[in-house]
């Protein structure tokens, strides 16, 4: 119990939340300079593997284990192990794939909009939020595809040539899912290993085992630092954050294609593409918070990944559910205002009817919780931090819940209305995709720098000791690139501990 | 807490605006004054004579149109003062006081609503006597003249309050540089967003939706609204481009800000035609009957075109323009961008209020359109003379947040102004500080 309080701990934090307009708050705390930075990241790939790694990591592989078993039933058996039914016939699978689709939001958002908005405040976190984005990715992926009923032709999803000159609709928003969904993991991945790079050469430089320096040498490509590499770095950089903020909003976008451009009552409904992915944002940081929290203290990265950083995914937490709580409520009053039958009998039904219990959880995380972060104290505050983030987690699942569910059971004719009931394979396979999720996690924790340790070091003040040499600024050359600097008094002079 | 004290020559000093200026507003008013003028006989002729009373139509819709277009140039710009509040940056210093000066045209256009309120029958179906549509008498609990101008005055005052607040934090803060105002500043703005986002979202229905008797569609408040943000970030981009050689901003001026302006107006660019596009690709394939009717109207005849520039000359050529690095940083280009788009924003409006009603395939009328640029030079100049005069008397700057200006010496606009006294004291403080 001891090891959980202490997480949550605020014992030993340093506040650099403020908002002085005069001086920039450090965003990396109690004067670490760069070999200290590279050290700590470091250390973490390079010492033995710990005891409550070995534990976390044999509950991941068993829950995959389970989620293997369970996909082998159902392509043995058939999808009619899952509670879908007329007219239920997404159900469970899609309710996942579309929950850890928004999951991989905060990693795009972070890596390429924060970065083009030059948002210092990203180095901290980007690397292992794009790591999440990449495996929530694979989870979602795995959806439709076990969903298509004979997994074995998947591939049909892809327009392929073929002598039958069979080819999928065009015009449906399911075949634009398909390359939404692929871009982005394209996409993500090369932003996310390109980044790498210099961390990579980092790990083969130090490595002490023949294994270690081939492998991080290989993924490496020859990364020497030089100069040249530099530049073709940034260059390339820039470009893969431009290319990938449109994918920010063009996923999920297309993801609410699939319901908003349907008929259907309570999906037919303009505000769905902006909405959906405000809440993927939400729930991408929400996310990001419930792994950040434990991660850093677990592994000593509190100055690297501080409260400021905390707080402002907070902010942009609140920001994004603010939204979705406009939508709601926009949604309720235009199923009034439209004067439309059917429409305002879904949202009657959403409310109070079987399923309502799925609704007013819904409504009690993704918009009561979030109304805490309001406040600064909470906001750095470890533990509300971590709770309002697991009910906003909570809340976006219930959110594609009751959206697919509540339409689908009853839409216009009540004698095709069908109640849905999950199996118990339904929640195991929910389950297991939290296995899958963290199976990869926790590999990347242990084999990989979960912090991008080069562009931390850029946003550091000893990054810029030259950089305003024009205007007189000499005291700044004070620092010095290495940890044995003399931390200037210019770095924390108004930082206590909290 | 005292500020950093003068040295000579300050470029933030509150000089009196230039002779150019106060002309402009001269002959602002005096547009203003005669498009009035121009709309009052139109609204006497057509009230008067009876076989011209669809003149008087033409009026209210043209008026509704020419207001709603300066009324989004308001609150996007207080919109956007409050979003820097929230996240700072540099952009929002050299633009500040030109959105709070829009934003305090308010007043103005508050009185200049009193056309609509009286014209109420002319624009909208449901204040119509003797309705027999079901769906309009059902709208009616939410739809009724004393409700109607209840909101009206509750959104006003609302929004007057939070531009006044705004305003005088401001003025504040460069009179005392307290950082508690720059606090409470924050305060006021993140409520005031999310306020802003819903009231806004009612507007929207209430003067342009509702013109429609049946339609409807939940994203129309973000359409809007993100309309209105690149009507407000056009204005402030222009205000910035005509004053770049006049102090302050001859010395202060980046091309770095203006990239970073380039960028936030793609970002708005790009909202605005997202959730745009989103309405028409989900009403097009739900192709449902209460959905339909409105593009259908707005894509037959004439309107075709207005709807072919929107998609070029309000998303495709921006966006493309936008993206060239070179082409942001020029401020002469992006005046013009910006005052193109300010056009395209008006043309979005017309084709929006103009063709409502209940004709399922309302005609062009040229006639229309003249009433229209009649209303537009009234309120416009109405507007910019407000406008320009909330400009004086006050440093174009704030004053406040004056430090964290960071001069980047490789990337002046204007090289003769490379050191400034400013600039040594920047220096200074920080290393005073550090």
């Amino acid at each position: 119990m001891s090891t959980v309080s202490s997480i949550f701990s605020s014992v030993g934090e340093i506040d650099n939340t403020t908002d002085d307009a005069r001086q920039r708050a450090p965003l990396v705390l109690r004067g670490r300079g760069f070999s200290s930075i590279t050290n700590s990241v470091s250390a973490i790939a390079e010492r033995p593997t710990t005891l409550g790694w070995k534990i976390a990591f044999m509950f991941s592989l068993s829950l995959l284990g389970m989620l293997g078993a369970c996909i082998g039933y159902l392509v043995t058996t058939g999808v009619g192990v899952w509670g879908n039914n007329q007219p239920v016939s997404w159900g469970f699978p899609i309710v996942n794939f579309v929950f850890w689709v928004g999951i991989g939001h905060a990693g795009t958002l972070i890596s390429a909009i924060l970065f083009l908005f030059r948002q210092n405040w990203r180095t901290g976190i980007n690397r292992f939020a794009e790591a999440m984005t990449i495996f929530a990715v694979v989870c979602a992926g795995m959806f439709p595809g076990i969903h298509v009923g004979r997994a074995w032709l998947a591939y049909w999803l892809f327009p392929l040539p073929n002598q039958m000159t069979m080819w999928p609709q065009f015009r449906s928003p399911l075949l634009w899912d398909v390359f939404a969904v692929g871009t982005y993991a394209t996409v993500s991945t090369l932003f996310w290993y390109v980044g790498m790079i210099p961390d990579l050469a980092t790990l083969r430089d130090r490595s002490k085992s023949k294994i270690g320096q081939f492998a991080y040498g290989m993924f490496a490509l020859g990364w020497n630092g030089s100069c040249r590499h530099w530049h073709r770095f940034e260059r390339m950089y820039l470009l893969l954050a431009a290319l990938a903020t449109p994918l920010v909003l063009s996923v999920h976008s297309v993801v609410s294609f699939d319901f908003a451009t349907s008929q259907l009552p309570g999906w037919h409904t303009t505000i769905f593409p902006p909405y959906f992915v405000a809440g993927a944002v939400y729930g991408g940081f929400a996310m990001v918070l419930n792994l950040a929290i434990p991660a850093r203290k677990y592994f000593g990265l509190e100055d690297i990944i501080t409260l400021r950083h905390i707080e402002n995914c907070c902010k942009v937490m609140l920001a994004t559910g603010m939204i979705v709580a406009y939508a709601y409520t926009l949604e309720f009053w235009t199923a009034w205002f439209g004067g439309n039958h059917f429409e305002r009998f879904a949202f009657m039904n959403r409310a109070f009817g079987p399923y309502a219990w799925s609704f007013w959880v819904m409504v009690f995380c993704n918009v009561v919780a979030p109304q805490f972060l309001w406040v600064k104290k909470f906001r750095t505050n470890l533990l509300i931090v971590f709770i309002v983030a697991a009910f906003a987690n909570i809340g976006m699942w219930f959110e594609r819940f009751e959206i697919i569910i509540t339409s689908l059971t009853r839409d216009f004719l009540p004698s095709s209305w069908y109640p849905f009931k999950p199996t118990p394979i339904d929640l195991m396979m929910l389950a297991g995709s939290f296995g899958l999720f963290f199976t990869l996690f926790l590999l990347f924790c242990r084999f990989l720098p979960v912090v991008a340790m080069a562009e931390v070091k850029s946003v550091m003040p000893q990054a810029h000791a030259h950089g305003n040499g024009e205007h007189g600024d000499h005291h700044k050359s004070d620092f010095q690139p290495d940890e044995h600097h003399r931390p200037g008094p210019g770095v924390e002079p108004s930082l206590t501990p909290a | 807490m005292t500020r950093q004290g003068t040295h000579g020559h300050d470029p933030y000093d509150s000089v009196p605006l230039p002779r150019e200026i106060r002309d402009a507003e001269r002959i602002a008013l005096l547009i203003g004054a005669a498009g009035v003028a121009v709309c009052i006989i139109i609204w006497i002729l057509g009230s008067a004579v009876r076989s011209w009373a669809p003149m008087a139509d033409a009026f209210y819709r043209a008026w509704l149109f020419a207001w709603l277009l300066f009324l989004g140039a308001s609150l996007g710009s207080m919109a956007l003062v409050m979003v820097h509040h929230l996240t700072g940056g540099q952009w929002g210093l050299l633009v500040r006081r030109f959105g709070e000066s829009a934003a305090m045209v308010l007043p103005l256009l508050f009185i200049l609503s009193i056309p609509v309120l009286v014209g109420m029958r002319h624009l909208y179906p449901w204040a119509r006597p003797h309705i027999e549509d079901p769906v309009v008498l059902h709208k009616r609990a939410y739809l009724n003249g004393g409700f109607f101008l209840i909101r009206v005055l509750l959104y006003f005052a609302i929004w007057i309050t939070t531009a006044w607040l705004l305003r005088e934090g401001s003025l504040r803060h460069d009179r005392d540089g307290d950082e508690n105002v720059a606090r409470r500043l924050r305060v006021v703005s993140a409520p005031g967003l999310v306020i802003y986002f819903i009231t806004m979202s009612f507007a929207s229905v209430d003067w342009i939706m509702s013109m429609e008797p049946r339609w409807y569609s939940t994203v129309f408040g973000f359409v809007v609204t993100m309309g209105q943000a690149v009507t407000g970030l056009c204005v402030m981009i222009v205000t910035l481009a005509l004053l770049r050689r006049l102090p302050p901003f001859n010395s202060v001026l980046r091309r770095n800000h203006l990239n970073d302006l380039g960028n936030l107006l793609f970002t708005c660019v790009i909202l605005w035609a997202y959730n745009s596009f989103a309405q028409l690709l989900v009403q097009w394939m739900g192709n449902m009957v209460q959905d339909i009717g409105w593009y259908v109207k707005r894509t037959s005849g004439t309107w075709r075109v207005l709807a072919a520039l929107l998609i070029f000359l309000d998303f495709l050529v921006p966006f493309v323009l936008l993206l060239m690095r070179n082409f942001k940083r020029r401020a002469e280009l992006m005046l013009w961008l910006c005052a193109s788009l300010l056009i395209m924003r008006a043309i979005d409006l017309f084709w929006m209020v103009a063709p409502a009603g209940d004709e399922p395939y309302p005609n062009f009328r040229w006639g229309a359109l003249l009433i229209g640029l009649a209303a537009l030079a009234g309120i416009g100049g109405l507007w910019t003379a407000a406008y320009l005069r909330n400009l004086g008397g006050h440093p174009l700057m704030p004053l406040g947040d004056r430090v964290p200006v960071v001069i980047e010496p490789s990337d002046e606009l204007s090289p003769e102004h490379t050191v400034t006294p400013h600039d040594a004291e920047i220096g200074k403080s920080s290393t005073a500080l550090a």
